[in-house]
C-alpha cells in the first residue's frame, strides 16, 4: 500500500477508463487512498484468487473508511481505552467501598459520582465517536461549498447510498454473503461514480441533465 | 393540466442530490408553476435551513424552494400560499424574503392571509438582520393598503416599524439620578433602510389608510421620545426637539435617529392628507396636539404655517397664544407662523403681539436666573440691555411685516445692536467641536505691539460659562500669532514671563512651529525665558491657580513645550553652537522634571498608552528625546572641526553631561519609568554611533536581564524593534540581545494594533541582516528553528515582498546573483523542512507567503513552477492570490499543465467563498487560454469543479470552447 505504482506497473493491469480516471484522481488527493483502490481492482481481477471478492472488498471498504482521514476530519478519537480505564477505576472505587459498608451516605456520593462518569463517559463517546451516519455526513459536506444547504430528505437519501455501499462490502469481506462478479461489480460502479461525482466532477454535463428533466416535465405538464 | 409525473419528479431529485450546486440549480431553472403539488406531495417545502450561528456571526443560507415558490407566486398564487403556510416556522430571514416575494406577487386578500401569520412571528424578532426584508415589508404594507387590507397593512406597519428600547435604558427604579447616557432607541432594523420604507412606500400607505397611518406615526414617534429619555418619570412636555431637530421643514435623519425620520414622516403624511383633503387642517392639528410632547405642538405649527389658508381662526388662535409666543421649546415654527400671518390677523389680534413686544420679558426673573446660574448681579442698565436684545429678537421674527412705526423702531435698534442672526433658533447646536474661543482674534494679537498684548493678558479675566472665551482659546491664538511672528515675539519674549502658564506655553509652542516652517529668530531672550520658567517651582500660585478652568493646572506643559522647542532648535541646527553652555543649562533641568511619575504611568499607560509614547506626552519624556538630539547636534558641531575624526573616537567622552544624564535614568532607583526606558530604545542605533562601548558596557542596563525588570527589557526592546531599522554595527553591538529575543516567542501571539508588532520587525531585522550576509548562522538557525509559524512566514513574505518591490520600481538595480543565491538556498531549506515535517500544518503561513517570491520574478520561471505547486501543497493557499493567479496567466503558454494544477490547488484550498471571487476573472483568463492547450482536459476538470463549488459562471467558458 506504501509504494506507489508507475504508470508502466498500471498498464500490466486490464484497467477500464473509469478505474483509470478515480485511480489518478485518488493519487492526487491522497496516494494511500489510491493504492487501496487500484491493489482492490487487481485483486478483483485475479481470477486465480479463490477469495477475490473479500480481498477486493476489503480493500475498498477500507478506501471508504480512511477518506475522513485524508480529508483532515477529526471524526473518531482512538483513546477510548484510556476512557474505559477511568471509567473502570471510578467502578472499583466504588465497589471496594461498597463492601467497607461505611455507611449509606458514602455510599450515595460513591454511587453518584460513578453514575457522573458513567454519563461523561457516553458523552464523549457521542462526542468523539459518533454515530457512522453522522460521520458519513461529515464527510459528503465537506465536498460542498460552505454555506449552502441540500434538505434533510436528500441528504439521507445519500447517506443511505454511501451506508448501502459500505454494507455490501462489509458483509462481502467477512464472508457473510455469497456474491457474483457481475453483482460485486455492481456495488464497485456505484462506489466509483459516487467517488467521482465528487472528486472530479462533471458538474456543468450533470446541469444539463437536470435542464432536460425539467423540459420533459414541463412537456408533460402541457394541457 | 397534467403534472410532472411523481417518477419524474424523483428523477429529478436523484439527479439533483448528487451535488448541492444541482439542487440549487434544479430549483432555479423550474419556469412552471406546475412542478410545486408533487414537489409539495415529496415534502421539498417542509425543511427550510435554519440560520447558521458561529461565535458573534450568522449566516442566512438560501433556500431555492422558496426562491422558487417567490417566483411563481404571480402564475398560481393560491396555490403558493397554501404551501408556504405549510412551511415550518424558520429563523432564516432569507426564507422570510423569499416568503414577502411571494406575498408581494399575489393579490392583496391572498397576501394578507400570509402577513397576519408573518405579524406572529414578526413580533418575536429583535431584530431583521441586513437583507432586503424589511423594504419588501415596507412594499407589503404600500401593497396591502392600497389592495382594501387596511387592517392587515396597519398591523404590519405597527410592527415591523415598531420602536425598540436602547437596551442600556435603564429604569428609573433601578438607578438613582440620570444614567450615565441618553438611551438610543432603535427600529428592529437600519435606520437607513427606515428612512427610505418612509420615503419610498409610505405616501401610498397614508394615502390609503388616512387618519389610522397618521395616528400609528405618532405613537411610534411617542415611543421614540419616551425611550429616549434618561429618567422612566420624564414624561414631557419638554423633549429637547430645539436641539435634535432645529427646524420641522428642514431634516437632519441621518444625524438624530429614528425620531428624525419619524417627525419628517409625519410631517410628509400630514402635508399630503391635508393637501388630498383626506384630513382636515383642523383635525391633523388636533391629533398632533393631543400628544404631551413639544414636538408635536410645533408640528402643529409647521402645519398650520403650510396651510394657513385653510383656518384663519386657527391660525389666530395659535398666534395669538402667549404660552406660545414664549416658549423656547417650539420658538422657530411659531416665529415662522408669524412671519406669514401676522399681516392676515385683525388689528385687535396684531395689537396683543405688539403688545407684548412692547413689554418685553420679565426683568425680575431675568436678574433672579442670572444670579442663580452665573452668579452675577445684574444692574438695572444691564437689565434694560437684555430688554434690546429680546425685542430686537422678537421683530426680528417679522420685521418685514411689521407697522411701519415699528419698523422704525426696530431699525433703530439694530443700528445701536446690530442685525441678530436667524432669531428664530433657540439654540443653533453646531456641527463637530469648535474648541475654545479667544477674546482677541489672530490678527488682533499680529496687530497689537508685545506690550499691548503683555497688557491684555494681565488685565483680562475669563468669562465664566460654557462657549465662552478662555485662556486656552486665547493661547492658541498667541501660539499662531508666534508662529507667524516670531522675530517680534523672540525678542520680547521675556515680557511674558509674569503671564500666565498657559501663555507662555503658547508663546514657546508657536516660536517652534514657526522653527517647523524653516522661520528663524533670535534665541538669546528666548533662552533666558526658558530658563527663568525652569527655575520656578512646577506647581503654580494660589492666584494663577484659580485663574480659570480652562487653563494649564502647572508649569508642566510649559516645561514641555520649552523641551520640544530645543528639539526643534537642535535640528537643522537653527540653534548656534556657541550658546551649548546655555542650552544644557536648560536642558538638563528638564530631565529631573517629575513627570511621568508612578502614578502617571500606572493611570496613563499599560493598555492605554505604550511607553514610547508615553515618552512623547510627558515633560521628562520630551527632555529625555531633547536630550539625543543634543548629542547629535553637538555631533554634527564637532564634525566640522579639524580634529572632528579623533574627537567622535572619544565617544561620550566629547559629550561627559549626555553620558551622565544617560547614566543617571538607567538607574532603577533613580528613574523607574517606562516611558524614560523607552527613549533608549528608539534612539539605541544613534547611541551606538555616539559612543558603541558605552552600550556595550551598559547593554545590560538597557535591556535588563533579571526577570523582576523584564518590563523594562520589553519597553526598551519594543521600543527598539519598532522604530529603528537593522543596522550591521547595532548587531554588532547587542548581538547577545538578538540571541536572547530569539529565544522568547511568548509575545508572538500578541496582534498589536498600534505601532507593529516587535516579532515581526525581529523577522524583519534579521532577514535584512540575512540579505546582506551579516546574519550569524546561529541565530538563522535559532530563528527558524523556534519561531511560530506566523513570525517564520512573515519572514519568508519580507523577503518575497521586497524582491518583488525591486521588481516594480525598476528604476532600482537587480538583485545581485548570490543574493538571489542565498535566498534561493534558504527556500530550499524551508521547503525540504515542511515537506519532512510531523505537523506540515505548522508550516501553513511559511508556505502560502512563497506566493511573493513567485510574483517577483526574480528566479527562473521552472523553478519558481515548482516550488509554487511545492508550496501549494502544504499550505492550500497562496499569498497574494489575486496577483499570483495574474503570474499564472502569463506562464500559461509555457507550462499550462503546472499552471492549471496550481490554481487547481488554490481553488480546493479556498476556505471562504470570497476567496476565489477575488481572482474569478484573472482566473477565467488563465483557464480560458489553457483550454487551447494540451492541458485541456485538467482545465476542463477545473471548471467542473469550480461548478461543483458554486461558482456557476465558470461554466462559460466550456460552452464557449
Amino acid at each position: 500500500v506504501n509504494q506507489s505504482l508507475t504508470p508502466a506497473d498500471l498498464s500490466q493491469h486490464s484497467l477500464t477508463n473509469q478505474e483509470r480516471h478515480l485511480h489518478k484522481s485518488l493519487s492526487e488527493k491522497n496516494l494511500g487512498l489510491a493504492q487501496m483502490y487500484i491493489g482492490a481492482v487487481i485483486a478483483l481481477n485475479d481470477d486465480n484468487n479463490p477469495d477475490r471478492f473479500s480481498l477486493a472488498a476489503h480493500g475498498l471498504r477500507e478506501l471508504m473508511e480512511k477518506i475522513p482521514e485524508y480529508l483532515n476530519l477529526k471524526i473518531a478519537e482512538s483513546n477510548l481505552k484510556s476512557k474505559v480505564i477511568e471509567l473502570g477505576d471510578e467502578w472499583l472505587k466504588f465497589k471496594n467501598h461498597g463492601k467497607a459498608k461505611n455507611g449509606a451516605t458514602q455510599n450515595e456520593k460513591r454511587l453518584a459520582a460513578f453514575l457522573g462518569k458513567i454519563d461523561e463517559f457516553f458523552r464523549w463517546v457521542e462526542a468523539a465517536r459518533p454515530k457512522r451516519r453522522t460521520q458519513i455526513a461529515k464527510v459528503l459536506k465537506t465536498f460542498e461549498p460552505d454555506g449552502h444547504h441540500l434538505p434533510t430528505r436528500l441528504e439521507e437519501l445519500r447517506i443511505d447510498e454511501w451506508g448501502e455501499i459500505w454494507n455490501c462490502f462489509i458483509n462481502v469481506a467477512h464472508h457473510r454473503v455469497p456474491i457474483s462478479y457481475d453483482d460485486f461489480n455492481v456495488w464497485k460502479n456505484a462506489l466509483e461514480r459516487f467517488l467521482l461525482d465528487r472528486l472530479c466532477p462533471r458538474t456543468f454535463a450533470d446541469q444539463q441533465d437536470i435542464l432536460a428533466i425539467i423540459q420533459e416535465g414541463d412537456g408533460n405538464a402541457k394541457p | 393540466m397534467e403534472m410532472p409525473s411523481l417518477e419524474l419528479v424523483r428523477k429529478a431529485l436523484n439527479a439533483a442530490r448528487k451535488r448541492v450546486v444541482d439542487y440549487e440549480f434544479f430549483f432555479d431553472h423550474l419556469k412552471s408553476p406546475d412542478w410545486i403539488e408533487p414537489l409539495s406531495k415529496e415534502n421539498m417545502f417542509r425543511d427550510p435551513p435554519a440560520a447558521l450561528r458561529e461565535g458573534d456571526y450568522i449566516k442566512f443560507p438560501f433556500w431555492p424552494e422558496s426562491k422558487y415558490l417567490a417566483r411563481m407566486a404571480e402564475h398560481a398564487p393560491a396555490l403558493v400560499l397554501k404551501v408556504i403556510l405549510e412551511v415550518p416556522e424558520t429563523d432564516n430571514i432569507r426564507v422570510h424574503e423569499d416568503m414577502a416575494d411571494a406575498a408581494l406577487a399575489m393579490p392583496a386578500d391572498l397576501a394578507a392571509k400570509w402577513v397576519k401569520r408573518e405579524i406572529e412571528w414578526l413580533v418575536k424578532q429583535d431584530r431583521l438582520y441586513f437583507t432586503l426584508f424589511p423594504e419588501k415589508l415596507g412594499a407589503l404594507v404600500a401593497r396591502l393598503a392600497k389592495g382594501g387590507q387596511k387592517e392587515t397593512a396597519l398591523e404590519l406597519a405597527k410592527v415591523f416599524l415598531a420602536i425598540l428600547p436602547d437596551p442600556k435604558r435603564v429604569a428609573k427604579s433601578e438607578v438613582e439620578g440620570n444614567v450615565p447616557f441618553a438611551p438610543d432607541p432603535r427600529a428592529r432594523f437600519d435606520l437607513w433602510e427606515y428612512q427610505e420604507i418612509f420615503k419610498k412606500y409610505i405616501p401610498e400607505f397614508v394615502r390609503a389608510c388616512g387618519i389610522d397611518a397618521f395616528n400609528l406615526f405618532c405613537d411610534l414617534l411617542k415611543d421614540a421620545i419616551l425611550f429616549s429619555r434618561r429618567r422612566d418619570e420624564d414624561d414631557g412636555p419638554e423633549d429637547y426637539s430645539y436641539i435634535w431637530r432645529e427646524s420641522i421643514e428642514h431634516s437632519k435623519e441621518h444625524s438624530h435617529g429614528v425620531q428624525n425620520i419619524l417627525v419628517s414622516g409625519i410631517r410628509d403624511a400630514g402635508e399630503l392628507l391635508i393637501k388630498e383633503k383626506i384630513l382636515t387642517l383642523q383635525e391633523a392639528v388636533q391629533i398632533l396636539e393631543s400628544r404631551d410632547w413639544k414636538i408635536f405642538l410645533r408640528m402643529a405649527l409647521h402645519l398650520l404655517k403650510q396651510f394657513s389658508e385653510y383656518d384663519d381662526f386657527l391660525v389666530a388662535a395659535h398666534l395669538t397664544n402667549y404660552a406660545l409666543f414664549d416658549n423656547y421649546g417650539v420658538r422657530h415654527e411659531y416665529a415662522l407662523l408669524l412671519r406669514k400671518c401676522f399681516n392676515r390677523l385683525d388689528e385687535p389680534q396684531r395689537k396683543i403681539i405688539l403688545g407684548w413686544v412692547e413689554n418685553g420679558p420679565d426683568l425680575l426673573k431675568y436678574k433672579e436666573a442670572e444670579l442663580r446660574l452665573s452668579g452675577k448681579q445684574r444692574s438695572d442698565a444691564e437689565a434694560e440691555k437684555y430688554r434690546l436684545y429680546w425685542q430686537r429678537d422678537r421683530l426680528a421674527w417679522f420685521k418685514d411685516q411689521l407697522p411701519d412705526e415699528w419698523k422704525a423702531r426696530y431699525q433703530q435698534i439694530v443700528l445701536e445692536l446690530g442685525e441678530p442672526e436667524d432669531s428664530t433658533y433657540p439654540f443653533r447646536t453646531q456641527t463637530g467641536w469648535v474648541g475654545p474661543t479667544s477674546p482677541k482674534g489672530i490678527d488682533d494679537l499680529k496687530q497689537m505691539t508685545v506690550t499691548e498684548i503683555v497688557d491684555f493678558l494681565n488685565i483680562w479675566k475669563p468669562p465664566q460659562g460654557v462657549m465662552e472665551a478662555s485662556p486656552e482659546g486665547l493661547g492658541r491664538n498667541l501660539a499662531e500669532a508666534a508662529k507667524q511672528q516670531p522675530e517680534k515675539f523672540s525678542s520680547n519674549a521675556i515680557c511674558f514671563f509674569d503671564t500666565h502658564p498657559t501663555y507662555v506655553r503658547a508663546i514657546i509652542s508657536g516660536l517652534a512651529d514657526a522653527l517647523k516652517e524653516k522661520q528663524r529668530f533670535e534665541w538669546p531672550i528666548v533662552l533666558e525665558l526658558c530658563r527663568l520658567i525652569i527655575e520656578l517651582p512646577r506647581s503654580l500660585t494660589e492666584k494663577q491657580s484659580k485663574f480659570s478652568q480652562d487653563c494649564d493646572s502647572d508649569w508642566g506643559c510649559a516645561r514641555s513645550a520649552i523641551a520640544r522647542l530645543l528639539s526643534k532648535g537642535f535640528e537643522e541646527d537653527y540653534l548656534p553652537f556657541e550658546m551649548r553652555a546655555t542650552v544644557w543649562s536648560i536642558l538638563e533641568p528638564l530631565t529631573h522634571d517629575p513627570e511621568p511619575t508612578t502614578e502617571y504611568e500606572a493611570k496613563y499607560g499599560g493598555s492605554n498608552m505604550d511607553p514610547a509614547t508615553l515618552s512623547i506626552n510627558t515633560t521628562r519624556g520630551e527632555a529625555m528625546h531633547s536630550v539625543i538630539r543634543y548629542a547629535l547636534w553637538v555631533r554634527r558641531n564637532i564634525e566640522k572641526l579639524t580634529n572632528a575624526k579623533e574627537k567622535i573616537a572619544r565617544g561620550f567622552d566629547e559629550m561627559p553631561d549626555v553620558r551622565t544624564v544617560l547614566d543617571e535614568h538607567l538607574d532603577i532607583s533613580k528613574d523607574s519609568s517606562l516611558a524614560i526606558r523607552a527613549v533608549y530604545g528608539q534612539w539605541l542605533p544613534w547611541l551606538v554611533l555616539f559612543d558603541s562601548d558605552w552600550v556595550k558596557k551598559n547593554v545590560g542596563r538597557i535591556f535588563p536581564d533579571d526577570e523582576k525588570q523584564h518590563s523594562y527589557r520589553d519597553a526598551a526592546w519594543s521600543t527598539y524593534m519598532l522604530f529603528c531599522n537593522a543596522y550591521d554595527n547595532v548587531l554588532d553591538t547587542i548581538s547577545s540581545e538578538y540571541d536572547r529575543a530569539l529565544s522568547d516567542w511568548s509575545n508572538a501571539d500578541d496582534e498589536k494594533t498600534r505601532g507593529g508588532d516587535p516579532c515581526r520587525r525581529l523577522a524583519e531585522h534579521l532577514m535584512v541582516f540575512y540579505w546582506r550576509g551579516k546574519l550569524p548562522d546561529a541565530m538563522f538557525q535559532k530563528f527558524w528553528a523556534n519561531a511560530p509559524d506566523k513570525v517564520r512566514g512573515h519572514a519568508i513574505k519580507f523577503i518575497g515582498r521586497t524582491l518583488y518591490g525591486e521588481e516594480r520600481d525598476k528604476t532600482s538595480e537587480n538583485v545581485p546573483p548570490e543574493i538571489l543565491e542565498r535566498m534561493r538556498s534558504l527556500w530550499d531549506s524551508r521547503l525540504k523542512f515542511a515537506q519532512e515535517a510531523v505537523n506540515p500544518e505548522l508550516q501553513t503561513t511559511e508556505m502560502s507567503n512563497f506566493g511573493w517570491w513567485f510574483i517577483s520574478k526574480k528566479f527562473d520561471d521552472r523553478w519558481a513552477m515548482d516550488q509554487l505547486l511545492s508550496a501549494l501543497k502544504i499550505s492550500k493557499s497562496v499569498e497574494p492570490d489575486h496577483l499570483v493567479v495574474e503570474r499564472l496567466a502569463e506562464l500559461v503558454p509555457q507550462m499550462p499543465n503546472d499552471v492549471v494544477t496550481a490554481l487547481r490547488l488554490m481553488v480546493e484550498g479556498a476556505k471562504e467563498p470570497w476567496t476565489v471571487s477575488s481572482w474569478r476573472e484573472t482566473g477565467k483568463d488563465v483557464l480560458e487560454k489553457a483550454l487551447q492547450t494540451d492541458a485541456r482536459q485538467s482545465a476542463e476538470d477545473l471548471i467542473h469543479y469550480l461548478g461543483s463549488q458554486g461558482y456557476l459562471e465558470f461554466g462559460e467558458l466550456l460552452r464557449r470552447a
